[in-house]
């Protein structure tokens, strides 16, 4: 079957800003409710630089404020949240095999609580144009198709990951964007995470706590105007200049650590007092280090004729992001996709979902290539799906599981193998296999020990992950849980 | 947003009724972070679904943004906190005495309130935050600079017909007229605020330079105080 990919658009831009309505779920009231079932698309606003490690040399001001600057062999980490419970084990198939061998399908029937009766049992026929097996018939492999070119595609793997997360939850500590910075050493120019999302992660869901850090510097876009306004002195600019507003915004700082130093312990630690300053601090930077029509997507010819449509507002962010990625501007981004709590609203909507997911990383990906730089993208959601015939039928975190994507800068990254844990026969993720199996929160792990190893920082992953407290859980276990080659 | 309504409106009252006798920064400190943390999470559990589809924008303000899971709260819960888009937008129009209706000013509030913060927590405070309240009160400064009734009140006897170099010859009364409106009423006779003093004194005299307009030069220092953590911190 072929995916009409403008229909699938099409359809996800009508239906992305509608809401579902389960009968077996309570009617949504609290944010992340609303946002899994799609009353909210991905409506927030991309991360503004929380400069908490900040770029000033704080020495004026007394504090120190650690600097983002772009490290030069630094691999953007890119990580998707598809928020409701997607079904990406029915778009990428998984097997029961263990250890790194090659891909074993699961029994005749045991795909059918994935999507996939018997016409689409992987064993019909898979699409490994990435690497990793594929069904034929994915709506995210559509949606990846749609925008990147052969030659992208030719340098890009997807592997997988299988690994049970709660139902509908954001509480699920899938995100390890923090951790990815630190990881690799990871900064970038103007920011060092960038997301669509207000948490700590850069989206809705929760941060991995192991190496969770507060001080990042973030940017929170709800459009590409957000990247701009960021540096753009405004009307001070316009009645004085660029230079006095940066004067101005030096005074304010001054002006507030005095007041801020004036805080007793009690108020306000020190540690907090810093961050407070630092905020102040990086404001001067914003307005006096970049040149805002640098930034913007719309002046960029390699974004401009990349598959963006940048009329249209999730573009734009997906844009904006991929951009700051891509240019060392941000170390690394978060994007944060809702309505994918789409059991019960037919295939046609589910199709459509996961194709707006998979053209939001092939964008990504396609623009990295056009760039000739190397990106890791990670892929989670917040449970899974169970079906009945193709139609996804209910709640199935069982079923749950993640991709880890990588463009190399010029040929497709090597891999061990294209999948870390395994399906079962019963059609659910094998949880006497790996630790990550039932625990989100090593798979986050799994997914930045990944992306470090194939960065060539695995030494300072483990550092970092020790500083906080934690041996590596996947030390001496690459067969199980290292999908992914050293890329250096 | 009924409650934050009810915030934003109970700041501008007291502001309003405090500045008679003492600086609004004063005063919107006594009404502490706290209690817009508790409705901004009363909020989130609470929100009528229909009120806010379609407006994500309001919903991810109301994100919880995940810093009570990974840092110890006696940091995050410090009872100081930066004021959000409501309480600044009102506190900025309650100083200057720019009504917050004034269409320039509700203009630029519209258009920077997403960059402005949410949630007081100064911990994740960030530098496009600091940097939207910066250009939110060049808005307000540039009104009230503008408003032959307005400016007596903030820049004391600036004479605004005079070049710039002459206006500011002497700058020490227009700064401590400044911090005295925006900070508390007898600020600028501390022994502590002489550094404050010295640092916006030295201000003035950079961005003079060159300057034909009287009222651009005061509104710029008028900003970098009113952009400061003496008024944007409680």
């Amino acid at each position: 079957m072929v995916m009409d990919s403008k229909k699938l658009l099409k359809r996800y831009r009508q239906v992305r800003n509608q809401p579902i309505l389960h009968q077996d779920h309570k009617v949504p009231v609290t944010r992340r409710e609303l946002l899994g079932q799609g009353f909210l698309s991905m409506a927030g606003a991309l991360v503004m630089p929380s400069f908490l490690n900040c770029v000033i040399s704080r020495a004026a001001y007394g504090a120190e404020c650690s600097s983002t600057g772009m490290v030069s062999d630094h691999i953007p980490y890119l990580h998707v949240e598809l928020s409701g419970g997607a079904s990406i084990a029915g778009n990428f198939v998984f097997g029961k095999q263990r250890d790194g061998a090659p891909l074993e399908l699961l029994g005749p029937t045991s795909y059918d609580s994935l999507g996939l009766p018997a016409e689409f049992h992987p064993s019909t026929g898979m699409d490994m144009s990435f690497g990793g097996p594929f069904v034929p018939t994915s709506g995210f492999l559509a949606g990846m198709n749609s925008v990147m070119s052969p030659e992208a595609i030719a340098k890009t793997v997807v592997t997988g990951g299988a690994g049970v997360s709660n139902d509908d939850s954001r509480g699920n500590p899938l995100n390890g964007s923090n951790l990815a910075i630190a990881a690799v050493g990871g900064n970038g120019n103007l920011v060092q995470l960038a997301g669509t999302g207000a948490a700590l992660s850069g989206g809705r869901t929760r941060e991995l706590d192991i190496g969770a850090n507060p001080a990042l510097s973030k940017v929170q876009i709800a459009q590409s105007a957000d990247v701009l306004n960021l540096v753009d002195p405004g009307l001070l600019a316009e009645r004085l200049s660029a230079e006095d507003a940066a004067k101005i915004a030096t005074a304010a700082g001054k002006l507030s650590a005095a007041r801020i130093s004036a805080f007793n312990q009690k108020d306000l630690p020190a540690q907090i007092k810093e961050l407070a300053e630092c905020g102040y601090i990086n404001s001067v930077e914003l307005l006096t280090k970049y040149d805002a029509q640098s930034l913007s997507p719309e002046n960029d010819p390699l974004v401009t004729t990349t598959g963006f449509d940048l009329t249209d507002a999730d573009d734009q962010k997906v844009a904006s992001i991929a951009k700051l990625l891509t240019d060392g501007n941000a170390a690394a981004g978060t994007i944060d996709k809702g309505g994918y709590d789409y059991h019960g609203r037919g295939r046609a909507t589910q199709d459509s979902q996961d194709f707006a997911a998979g053209r939001d990383v092939g964008l990504a990906l396609e623009l990295a290539h056009k760039k000739g730089i190397p990106m890791f993208v990670g892929v989670t959601s917040d449970g899974s799906v169970s079906f009945r015939g193709r139609d996804a039928a209910s709640d199935s975190g069982a079923r749950g599981s993640y991709l880890m994507i990588a463009i190399g800068a010029t040929a497709r990254p090597e891999v061990n193998s294209f999948q870390v844990g395994a399906f079962s026969d019963a059609g659910a993720v094998d949880t006497a296999y790996l630790d990550t199996a039932n625990a989100p929160r090593l798979q986050a792990l799994n997914i930045v020990y990944n992306y470090a190893v194939f960065s060539g920082k695995q030494a300072t992953f483990e550092e970092q992950i020790s500083k906080a407290g934690v041996n590596n859980p996947f030390a001496g276990k690459d067969l199980q849980y290292l999908a992914f080659k050293p890329s250096r | 947003m009924l409650r934050l309504k009810i915030t934003h409106t109970w700041a501008l009252l007291t502001c309003l009724m405090a500045s008679l006798t003492f600086g609004c920064g004063d005063l919107l400190r006594k009404n502490g972070s706290k209690t817009v943390r508790k409705n901004g999470q009363n909020a989130e559990e609470t929100v009528n679904a229909e009120e806010f589809e379609g407006k994500g924008q309001t919903l991810e303000e109301l994100e919880d943004d995940g810093i009570d899971e990974v840092m110890n709260p006696a940091l995050v819960d410090t009872g100081v906190g930066f004021r959000n888009f409501d309480q600044i937008n009102q506190s900025y129009s309650s100083l200057t005495g720019v009504p917050s209706d004034n269409p320039v000013v509700a203009q630029a509030f519209l258009d920077l309130r997403g960059s402005l913060p949410f949630k007081p927590t100064v911990a994740t405070i960030t530098p496009g935050q600091v940097s939207a309240y910066t250009k939110l009160a060049a808005f307000y400064c540039d009104e009230a600079a503008k408003d032959q009734g307005l400016r007596s009140a903030i820049f004391g006897n600036l004479d605004f017909n005079a070049a710039p170099a002459q206006a500011f010859q002497n700058p020490a009364p227009v700064v401590a007229s400044v911090v005295n409106r925006f900070f508390r009423p007898d600020y600028a006779g501390l022994a502590e605020a002489a550094p404050d003093l010295a640092e916006i004194e030295s201000l003035v005299q950079e961005i003079l330079v060159g300057k034909t307009d009287t009222s651009a030069v005061a509104m710029g220092l008028c900003t970098a105080v009113l952009s400061s953590a003496g008024v944007t911190l409680y």
